[in-house]
């Protein structure tokens, strides 16, 4: 693999991949953008439209997706049109947009996601070597492992459990030999002892330095040695025999955090340089910024961008910032929104009273870029991790009942709303309690955990999923028609068949059952019924002998 | 001489990924992104760049005028600038060209031929 064209075009597909992944999601939004009534007619939202089509046009190509930017290109020049118009918009005008959007949803949305992933290489999306057999084989389509373990067999033992889990593990029993080797890994596990061997410990360092995050595996639970893990910045410390499913539910939660969706953050204030200026740094970031000029409008646009933080000035000349945070506190669902007020305000009192109504903190202009990004990173991580709390099950780190019920709900209206198809799913494991009954409680948890780990692997970032009951999960798919979301679930169904599972030294294999109803199958369903309907074809694939995905609504045979 | 450190500005970070793997894996430049015209005024000179690559539609301070901020600084108001844009109409080339950019690289670009773009226009230059 030292071929710097090999490793180029392995980097590149997975590049391709992530982009088009993320793209039927960016499409989503510019539709909807354009498409909330009144459709093409805010002049504010054609301009943030115009803006994201700009992008996607000069970046689709670039991902081997020529055709979504040539169909990205020719809305953003008839967006440019009717911007340039000022003038209300014809109906003719709206035919030709409309129809440019559709085209282009056609091509890049969710309807034809599966020729998309086929045009730009897909990193998980093909059969994998590692799925089923326990090589080390070094697949570089799957989480990659790089396991520094000197016991050869131990090594072997523990690649092979990792390998049930679709990590593609790659074993060396040195340091110096990892560091020898090309490319990467996602996450590094060390041997303690490896690392006590003579220049061990900054070896280890060094490879952590390329960005991957680093474990430790030891038989030693010594107070000394975890101080000295700490301090290699070690993010996990694991005693052997190594518990996997705790390993993995690390493992999982690092790779969660390193491709964390990008904070969105809302910024408002009057002084449009100020706003501009916190924009550039906090997009600098990675993160997704929008700037209100006025707060009129706030509580739609904290509907409908759904930020993670609203940064807002005290002083603003209609409305005090400290009205506006105690009318966002209003709506039961913002009251853990995080609101940091920026301001030039220094008087202790206004503070004190912003804070009494709302407010979570307070930054005093000028505000340095640093701090303000370390501002906004906290705050967002804290709260980040406290909703994660509240609403994911421990488990599977999925989200609990009440939590996918009210995301299904949200997801089901928001794409009747914009008129795109929207699929939903129940998957059940087949005969768990006798997985329960045969083998314990901790493998049954085990088996739940790998389904959870299947689905999040399996499925698109864009997807919501839950566990509905105990070992039942909830789905919804947005911009998916019901060919695509049952090609999914298929996919889904069988590798989850193929994964081995052990007790003891029992291996055995379980099989998973789904039902499945699109809300185009289904037009005068609202959110509940389809979860009905799903359930109820759930319910046939079960009586038609299970490990098998059927079909709801008017597909329902 | 060859041509070794380029400076990118660009604000979308996927194009960057792409465009420093590309120039760094195929090119073997040595490439330092910014994400914006002001962080590109504040750290090009310390990096000595031989080639500026451009972004045209970034918020804040735009390519047109991140190029006149670089011409303003006499380390590198002679380092040859090359734009990218997916607004490739002749018409708008022409007025970028007029700004003093050596070329126009239209967007969306190819990563496997980016790197011996960048090179010719960087050839000729010289």
């Amino acid at each position: 693999m030292s071929n710097p064209q090999d490793v180029f075009e392995q980097r590149l597909a997975a590049m391709r991949h992530d982009y088009a992944r993320q793209l039927a999601a960016e499409l989503g939004g510019i539709q909807s953008l354009l498409l909330t009534p009144p459709a093409f007619d805010d002049r504010k939202r054609l301009l943030q439209a115009h803006q994201r089509l700009h992008r996607v046009a000069g970046a689709a190509g670039t991902f081997g997706l020529p055709n979504v930017s040539q169909l990205a290109k020719a809305l953003e020049t008839l967006l440019q049109d009717s911007l340039e118009k000022r003038a209300a918009l014809t109906s003719a005008d709206t035919a030709r947009l409309s129809d440019a959007l559709e085209a282009l949803m056609c091509e890049g949305g969710g309807q034809s996601e599966h020729a998309l992933l086929e045009q730009a290489p897909s990193v998980r999306d093909e059969p994998k070597a590692g799925w089923s057999h326990a090589s080390g084989d070094e697949g570089t389509r799957a989480t990659s492992i790089w396991l520094i373990e000197p016991d050869q067999a131990l090594g072997e033992k523990i690649a092979a459990q990792l390998a049930n889990f679709s990590y593609s593990v790659r074993r060396f029993v040195n340091i110096a030999d990892a560091e020898a080797a090309e490319r990467q890994p996602d996450v590094l596990l060390v041997d303690a002892m490896a690392e006590n061997d003579a220049d061990g410990a900054i070896g280890a360092t060094a490879l952590a330095q390329g960005g991957s995050p680093l474990i430790f595996i030891s038989d030693q639970d010594s107070f000394e040695a975890r101080v000295r893990a700490a301090q290699l910045n070690a993010q996990g410390y694991f005693l052997k025999p190594l518990n996997i499913p705790h390993l993995v539910s690390r493992l999982e939660q690092l790779l969660r955090e390193r491709t964390a969706a990008p904070a969105r953050v809302l910024v408002i204030d009057d002084d449009t340089e100020l706003a501009e200026y916190c924009q550039i740094i906090l997009e600098s970031e990675g993160m997704e910024v929008q700037v209100l000029a006025s707060p009129e409008t706030i509580i739609e646009e904290v509907r409908s961008f759904r930020p993670e933080l609203l940064l807002m000035d005290v002083h603003m000349p209609h409305y005090d910032g400290p009205d506006l945070a105690a009318v966002i506190r209003q709506f039961d669902e913002w009251s853990s929104l995080p609101i940091v007020f920026l301001s030039a305000e220094t008087d202790l009192d206004k503070q004190v009273d912003a804070l009494s109504r709302g407010a979570d903190d307070f930054l005093t202009k000028p505000i340095t870029a640093a701090k303000l990004i370390a501002a906004v990173k906290a705050r967002v991580s804290r709260a980040r991790a406290l909703s994660d709390l509240l609403n994911k099950d421990s488990l599977t780190g999925l989200l609990k009942h009440a939590s996918i019920k009210s995301a299904a709900t949200s997801e089901i209206n928001r794409a009747r709303r914009a008129g795109y198809p929207v699929s939903i799913a129940m998957v059940d494991i087949d005969h768990f309690k006798g997985v329960n009954d045969s083998y314990g409680h901790a493998t049954g948890d085990v088996v739940i955990a790998s389904m959870a780990t299947l689905l999040r692997q399996r499925l698109r970032q864009t997807d919501v999923m839950g566990r509905y009951g105990g070992e039942e999960f909830l789905v919804v798919m947005p911009h998916c028609p019901a060919e695509a979301a049952y090609q999914r679930l298929e996919t889904l169904r069988q590798h989850f068949a193929q994964l081995r599972f052990r007790h003891d030294t029992t291996e055995f294999g379980v099989t998973l059952s789904a039902g499945m109803v699109c809300s185009e199958e289904a037009p005068d369903a609202n959110g509940d019924t389809l979860v009905v309907l799903a359930d109820e074809a759930l319910y046939r694939a079960k009586r038609g002998g299970r490990n098998q995905v059927c079909c709801g609504g008017a597909l329902a045979d | 001489m060859s041509l070794q450190r380029i400076l990118y500005v660009e604000d979308d970070s996927d194009i960057q990924a792409v465009a420093k793997l590309a120039l760094e894996v195929v090119g073997g430049f040595s490439v330092k992104v910014c994400a914006s015209g002001e962080q590109a005024l504040a750290e090009a000179v310390a990096f000595d760049p031989q080639l500026i690559l451009l972004d045209v539609m970034m918020p804040g301070m735009d390519g047109p005028s991140t190029l006149k901020g670089l011409r303003e600084l006499p380390e590198l108001a002679h380092v040859p600038v090359a734009f990218m844009t997916a607004k490739a109409q002749p018409q708008e080339i022409e007025q970028l060209v007029a700004l003093g950019a050596s070329c126009v690289i239209p967007k969306p670009f190819d990563p496997m031929t980016l790197s011996s773009q960048v090179t010719r226009i960087w050839e000729s230059t010289q």
